[in-house]
């Protein structure tokens, strides 16, 4: 039995999809016939089928050989994708967070015998391919100007479920008017300067909100879960953030 | 301590400019963040102005306090020690026309004289001072004395040299009471010499030219018409060819047009007649070495017609014959009506009252017993009234008194004609003669006296004797008794102006050519034509291209001057060496917080 490294995280499981999910095998209903005791379907004999399958009811009531066929048990995989970019660990919060949610979602796979993976990447483009059929957790803070529709269209391709978790630094989903501030983007190391006043932080608050809205549509529209978390301990984190958006549920 | 070029100390303005920017600095926190591009609508687009925030003492003010401390007194060369006293460069610039004259390679002469004068800068170094002397009938100091090099430029850029032919002597010595003992001479000019002047060193940026010039040119009303005289004279080693053109100035028209042929060193005489014009006529040469010299403007001279009034008996007024004298003098008197006259001719017994006559001859028979004279008579030859006049033949008889005032004919110990001077302007003459026992009115000699009398006459009239003039010549204006007191100036064909020297006659000494204004007070009183004619500058034949040393200086005098050479540069590379310590620290100072800026 895996031990989580954050107390926290054993209070919660993934919450993992209705939808059956294929891949070794393993404790969870998957989509193709198995050998679980669910029943899914029945079709006729062909040579060499179990013999302790076949219906014999069926084959009392209208003479033809009926095999039933039932789910079977798979261990769905999760990758885990990981955002590196420099912007992940702009605060000593925001890199902690990320890395208990990474741990977390480790635990939380292996608990379900999902065989996470990790890939790390700086541009949410894995080198590696991500396994089909898969529960796919996105952690990243997505603070691109792009559009992240094509991102996550890319990453749900061939996934059974996927996660988005948004995370950001307190002060990014809230800046306080701290007056006259040379901005420097630790990633392109552009370099603003402003007058963070009440007015402009409300105009960013507005434009967070609209980054925030894009995400969250992108994801519906591949049928995955979406949560944009303010960095915080990670009990906070699920109680506030992944447990309203589904993505995990009380152990 | 002193300072090579004590303006640049105006740097020193960097110190409160580096205060100010501190003052009103605007100071960003730096913050590193994701997604600027978040923030980046509303980046700083310069909406107001500055305010002026706390002072903050950090290492890069300091730093750069002193930098630009360092900055104004690096530019200013200070000069600590003792012996540090400057090169002293004392220039003489030959300023005659001749310096104008443009070489074979299109450089006049002026030009290469500014590249020998910023040589023999570069060669006393940086540091040295500089004394301009401008040669001239009476020299100026033009840059000086001991004027910072860097001010040397901007005067040079002035110098077009245009004065007449002079003795550079007293410029010379000017310059040597001005440089003392240490200082390095330079002489430049443009002729030719076997040794340069005692402790110059000579520069000629002369060399052989031919030129053609303008020697005379006048023009003369006569018989309603006008004659143009024109003398030009060349300057070649052989026949020089060139063209004459006369113009009207205001419609450019041309008058007239010779092409002539003019022999070295040969004075060629043109006379040209020409319809009488008020209006200004240009003479005007082909193109040559020298342009100062190929044109000449002339001005139509004024007509100053002398009013004569009597006021003489008619019988004593027929006995001397004036109506033929006025006559003989044509148009250039007249005879006035009631008292306003110019001369006047009365008897003894009358006065002067009423008439503004300048000129007041008194004919004073005298009493008896009359007295005859047939000579010899005693005259002052030098004196204006009598110039011309011999009195042979002349029977002069002349009552009692003597005529008062001073003897200008004298028979023995008797004054016959005498001369006073009223009110330092007016001038009467009184003729002691009894016309009826005398000849002299029939003799050649009265006709003259008369003229001359004319002539004094019209040199006290006001305005203008002369509008033509040659360079180097004063032009003369006499006032009108009502004008005295005002100011007159006199506004040269480059603006410059000057002011007039005199009280009832006033002088101008013009120092450029071409046509110059005289203003009392916005109003314009007459128009001159100053005209360059002077045959010793028009011959470049003599110029040449020399280069003389300076006779060497004792021993002592080189070890002083070899001290000198090196003086300041101790100081100034001191402070070069701080300046860059000092920006280097500065740029250390502020590279970490750029580079945490970058981090952040």
């Amino acid at each position: 039995m895996p031990v989580a490294a954050d107390p926290a995280a054993g209070l919660w499981r993934l919450s993992w999809p209705r939808q059956p999910a294929s891949g070794q095998a393993g404790t969870r209903l998957g989509r193709a016939a198995g050998a679980s005791l669910e029943f899914l379907d029945t079709r006729d004999y062909v040579v060499g089928d179990d013999l302790r399958h076949v219906d014999w009811r069926a084959y009392a009531r209208t003479d033809q050989l009926r095999v039933r066929l039932f789910r079977e048990e798979v261990a769905p995989a999760l990758d885990v994708v990981l955002d590196t970019s420099a912007s992940m660990a702009v605060t000593a919060a925001k890199a902690a967070a990320t890395d208990a949610l990474r741990a977390a979602f480790v635990f939380w796979g292996e608990r379900g015998g999902a065989r996470p993976r990790v890939y790390e990447t700086p541009d949410l483009a894995p080198r590696t391919p991500l396994r089909r059929d898969g529960v796919r957790v996105v952690l990243s803070d997505f603070l691109r100007p792009d559009d992240p529709q094509p991102t996550i269209t890319r990453l749900a391709t061939g996934a059974a479920l996927l996660v988005v978790v948004q995370v950001l630094d307190p002060w990014e989903l809230a800046p306080t008017a701290d007056g006259a501030l040379a901005l420097v983007d630790c990633e392109s190391s552009q370099r603003v300067e402003l007058v963070l006043d009440e007015a402009a932080v409300a105009r960013y608050r507005e434009r967070l909100a609209r980054l925030c809205a894009g995400l969250v549509t992108a994801t519906r529209r591949v049928g995955g879960r979406c949560a944009t978390l303010a960095a915080a301990p990670l009990a906070e984190m699920c109680r506030g953030g992944l447990l309203p958006a589904a993505i995990v549920e009380a152990a | 301590m002193s300072f090579a070029a004590p303006f640049a100390l105006f740097a020193l303005l960097a110190v409160p400019v580096v205060l100010a920017l501190h003052l009103f600095r605007r100071r960003y926190q730096p913050r590193r963040v994701a997604g600027v591009f978040l923030f980046a609508p509303d980046a700083m687009t310069a909406r107001a102005g500055r305010t002026r925030t706390p002072l903050v003492r950090s290492p890069s003010l300091w730093l750069e306090l002193a930098a630009a401390a360092a900055l104004a007194l690096w530019l200013a060369g200070p000069r600590l020690f003792a012996f540090g006293e400057p090169t002293h460069l004392v220039v003489v610039l030959d300023d005659s026309a001749s310096m104008a004259a443009r070489g074979r390679d299109g450089a006049t002469f002026a030009e290469r004289a500014r590249r020998a004068v910023r040589a023999a800068a570069t060669a006393a170094g940086r540091d040295a001072v500089v004394t301009l002397v401008r040669s001239g009938p009476r020299p100026t100091v033009w840059l000086g004395p001991r004027a910072p090099m860097a001010t040397l430029d901007h005067t040079l850029a002035a110098y077009a040299p245009k004065r007449t032919h002079h003795d550079v002597e007293a410029a010379l010595g000017l310059a040597r009471e001005l440089g003392g003992r240490d200082a390095t001479l330079l002489f430049v000019t443009d002729g030719e010499a076997e040794s340069p002047p005692r402790g110059f060193a000579q520069r000629s940026v002369g060399e052989p030219l031919a030129n053609a010039a303008i020697a005379h040119a006048r023009r003369v009303r006569r018989d309603g018409g006008e004659r143009l005289f024109v003398d030009l004279l060349a300057f070649a080693p052989a026949t020089m060819s060139t063209e004459l053109t006369v113009r009207e100035v205001g419609t450019d028209a041309v008058v007239a047009t010779r092409r002539v042929e003019l022999a070295n060193g040969k004075v060629a005489r043109f006379e040209l007649d020409l319809p009488a014009s008020d209006a200004a006529l240009e003479v005007r040469l082909g193109e040559d070495a020298l342009a100062l010299d190929s044109s000449c403007l002339l001005l139509a001279e004024p007509v100053r017609r002398v009013r004569i009034g009597v006021r003489l008996p008619a019988e004593a007024a027929r006995a001397l014959e004036l109506g033929h004298a006025v006559r003989a003098l044509g148009e250039t008197v007249a005879l006035a009506v009631g008292d306003d006259a110019d001369l006047l001719v009365r008897d003894a017994s009358g006065t002067a009252a009423g008439a503004e006559a300048v000129v007041e001859v008194v004919v004073a028979p005298g009493a008896e017993p009359v007295e005859a004279w047939v000579g010899p008579f005693l005259l002052d030859k030098r004196h204006p009234l009598l110039r011309g006049i011999s009195l042979e033949g002349v029977v002069w008889s002349a009552g009692q008194p003597a005529a008062p005032g001073r003897g200008l004919v004298f028979a023995g110990e008797r004054a016959l004609l005498a001369e006073e001077h009223l009110d330092g302007e007016r001038l009467r003459v009184t003729l002691d003669l009894a016309p009826a026992r005398s000849n002299l009115t029939t003799s050649p000699d009265w006709p003259i006296l008369l003229s001359n009398l004319v002539a004094a006459a019209r040199a006290r009239l006001a305005g203008a004797a002369q509008v033509n003039v040659r360079l180097g010549d004063a032009i003369t204006w006499r006032r009108r008794r009502a004008d005295e007191g005002q100011d007159l100036r006199l506004l040269g064909p480059s603006g410059a102006a000057s002011l007039g020297v005199g009280s009832r006659v006033v002088t101008f000494e013009p120092v450029e050519a071409g046509e110059h204004r005289l203003l009392r007070g916005d109003e314009e009183q007459q128009r001159f034509a100053v005209n360059f004619v002077d045959a010793r500058e028009s011959d470049l034949r003599t110029c040449a291209a020399v280069e003389l040393a300076a006779e060497p200086l004792p021993v002592a005098d080189v070890e002083a001057k070899a001290r000198a050479e090196v003086r300041g540069e101790r100081e100034r590379q001191a402070l070069a060496l701080l300046l860059l310590l000092l920006v280097a620290l500065d740029w250390l100072v502020l590279a970490p917080r750029t580079g945490a800026e970058a981090r952040a």
